[in-house]
């Protein structure tokens, strides 16, 4: 019944006296897939990883790994980390301080008591995979994060554990080693096809590495799909306003303005909201041949570099938008807006149609 | 100018606390300043002059054959007290980290447990410690000295090693359970080579209280010869104390606890560092 990945069951997870860090989770990995679970703050994401690497016991509900139980609390199951066969990359890393990279990437490789020139081949062979041959002398201390990233990586890998967990890998990098550091733990993924799940609560982690989000908040699952799916097709206000850069608007359907353009294709009922990615609604000032078009008054510009926003009044709703490139706007304008896309929530918040211009 | 002003004020406030120093330093040196003089001096002489007035000649005579009485009272101290103090360390940083990896109600209130234990008067267990001792055949011995200590201090190993264990990052000990490590291949390859501070201050702290006790080893001797301190003790006589020769005893006596702390103080300072600031990754 459970696949050969990572299976969890109706995973809940109370810390006393009533904290309700996860909430009836279900989720199925797929054998070497790279699953991101992302979520804000709080959201229990890293609760989740740990029970999985079994630094946490679940208060109820099972989790398998590669077709196996590991922790079911309705049978008392639970098997500790030591014995569970994954591999992890903590938030900092976690390297030891007194042991030199070699050492620290033997350690686990010394418990299953391999032979002194076994444990020397496959930390050469893990160290080549990840680059880091030349630092195999020195301590933590003498790395940058970058490396010591690299190393903490090569130290979960090295045992060619079921399955590799990483928490927030990449948080405490620099921006510009950062991007490298995704792409670089992407391809080490890939070509070692190993069952991954990275835990982050940066949507550009998440879409830079994930074959698959999570999306988790206040302890429960909100979306689980491709990172294109997300972004297109958000199943409710939380996903669609928490994903995508720069965020989503959010309006009240009724009296905004904005009513006019999906009236006819779509009923609003009372508590509706409309969404609309900056991205897929351009500002203008020549008059667009047709589509879902509004028109309003530029608040405010501003420039990211290579793209212009403007804040533009429509109605009573006040929304960002991109700026066509052809034309330059300035406060006070009257411009148009071509709508390429526009959700519609219901008073629940959840999407109930997507409206493409 | 107003940088000027700031340095001034900076430079009164090092005088001032040098000052601070300085008396400080003064009123500890003062009793081992008597110690030596009053070691150098005749009876006679060390009892009618000050305490703090010089010798008028330095004479090492006293400290001399006081030293060949004391050789054995202090390798008695010596084998006694060091393993005591290895080994209470040693069990108290096994009972620091079982305590920091459960961190349950269990723990906690052995934690509890273990600090009162730490504030019992000797008094109070007087009676069934000699009988216990004695009941193990080591009345008189230095094992049942060496056992006495250690029950006792144990406690306050644990408590000081559960204040250091309390600044290892946990990740650490996760990261090794997850690398596969049991708990005792995690206490010996990842936790104790980060306690070194902390070992290191507790077993100096706990080699200069048990140096220094004075109640066990009097409680579980018959004669002076067992601890260093009954045996300073020893120059206080029925009909009259011998003054110089205790002065010199005592002199000799505080030596070892001297030199341990200076030559190993840094790593002490070091230990109370790595309690306040966590340990450095």
């Amino acid at each position: 019944m459970a696949g050969k990945g990572i299976r969890v069951e109706n995973l809940t997870k109370v810390f006393q006296p009533n904290v309700v860090a996860l909430d009836n989770v279900s989720l199925d990995v797929e054998k070497g897939e790279f699953l991101v679970v992302l979520g804000p703050s709080g959201s229990g994401k890293t609760t989740l990883l740990r029970i999985i690497a079994g630094l946490e016991r679940p208060t109820r509900g099972v989790v398998y790994i590669d077709g196996e139980a590991v922790a079911d609390p309705s049978k008392k199951l639970y098997i500790p980390p030591q014995k569970r066969d994954v591999g992890m990359v903590f938030q900092n890393w976690a390297l030891y301080p007194n042991m030199r990279v070699f050492d620290n990437i033997a350690f686990p490789l010394e418990i299953k008591g391999l032979s002194k020139s076994e444990i020397r081949r496959r930390v050469k062979e893990v160290a080549e995979v990840l680059g880091i041959q030349e630092l195999l002398d020195r301590y933590p201390r003498q790395l940058s994060g970058g490396q010591q990233q690299r190393v903490a990586l090569a130290r979960a890998l090295v045992k060619n554990p079921k399955v590799l967990l990483l928490d927030e890998p990449f948080s405490n990098l620099d921006a510009r080693v950062r991007v490298t550091a995704r792409t670089f733990v992407k391809k080490v993924q890939r070509s070692l096809g190993i069952t991954t799940v990275l835990v982050t609560h940066d949507q550009a982690d998440a879409f830079a590495v994930g074959d698959r989000i999570v999306v988790l908040n206040q302890g429960r699952i909100q979306q689980v799909g491709a990172p294109r799916e997300l972004y297109d097709e958000p199943a409710n206000l939380f996903t669609a306003s928490f994903i995508g850069d720069p965020p989503m608007n959010i309006v009240e359907a009724h009296a905004s303005g904005l009513e006019a353009i999906v009236s006819g294709k779509a009923s609003i009922g009372e508590g509706y909201r409309i969404g609309v990615r900056p991205d897929e609604a351009i500002a203008s000032k020549t008059p667009p041949p047709g589509g879902l078009v509004a028109t309003g008054v530029v608040d405010l510009v501003e420039s990211t570099g290579s793209r212009e926003y403007a804040i533009v009044n429509i109605g009573r709703a006040s929304l960002n938008v991109l700026v066509d490139p052809s034309s330059s706007l300035s406060p006070g304008e009257r411009v148009y807006i071509v709508f390429r896309k526009v959700h519609i929530f219901n008073e629940k918040g959840e999407r109930i149609a997507t409206i493409v211009g | 100018m107003a940088l000027g002003r700031v340095e001034l004020e900076f430079s009164a406030r090092v005088i001032a606390a040098s000052a601070v120093v300085v008396v400080f330093g003064l009123v500890w040196v003062i009793p081992i300043y008597g110690l030596l003089s009053g070691s150098l001096k005749s009876l006679a002489e060390v009892q009618g002059t000050p305490v703090l007035s010089p010798p008028s000649e330095l004479n090492f005579e006293t400290i001399a054959r006081v030293a060949r009485e004391l050789t054995g009272p202090l390798k008695n101290t010596f084998i006694t007290v060091l393993p005591v103090a290895a080994l209470a360390t040693w069990l108290g940083s096994l009972a620091a980290y079982s305590i920091y990896r459960r961190m349950d109600r269990v723990s906690d209130s052995i934690m509890v447990a273990i600090a009162i234990a730490t504030y019992i008067p000797y008094h109070a267990i007087l009676v069934p410690l000699i009988n216990l001792v004695k009941s193990l055949g080591l009345y008189d011995t230095l094992p049942g000295i060496a056992l006495a200590l250690l029950t006792y201090y144990t406690p306050m190993a644990a408590l000081l090693m559960v204040i250091f264990m309390s600044a290892i990052p946990r990740f650490y000990i996760e990261a090794a359970m997850v690398d596969g490590a049991g708990d005792l291949r995690v206490f010996r390859r990842v936790v104790l080579p980060l306690l070194g501070p902390g070992l290191t201050s507790t077993m100096i702290f706990l080699f200069i209280m048990t140096w220094n006790n004075f109640y066990i080893p009097l409680l579980l001797s018959r004669g002076y010869e067992t601890h260093i301190t009954l045996k300073i003790f020893s120059y206080v006589g029925q009909s009259g104390t011998l003054y110089n020769e205790m002065f010199a005893a005592s002199l000799l006596g505080s030596l070892p606890p001297l030199i341990v702390f200076l030559s190993l103080g840094r790593y002490f300072i070091r230990g109370l560092q790595a309690y306040g600031g966590g340990v450095k990754a």
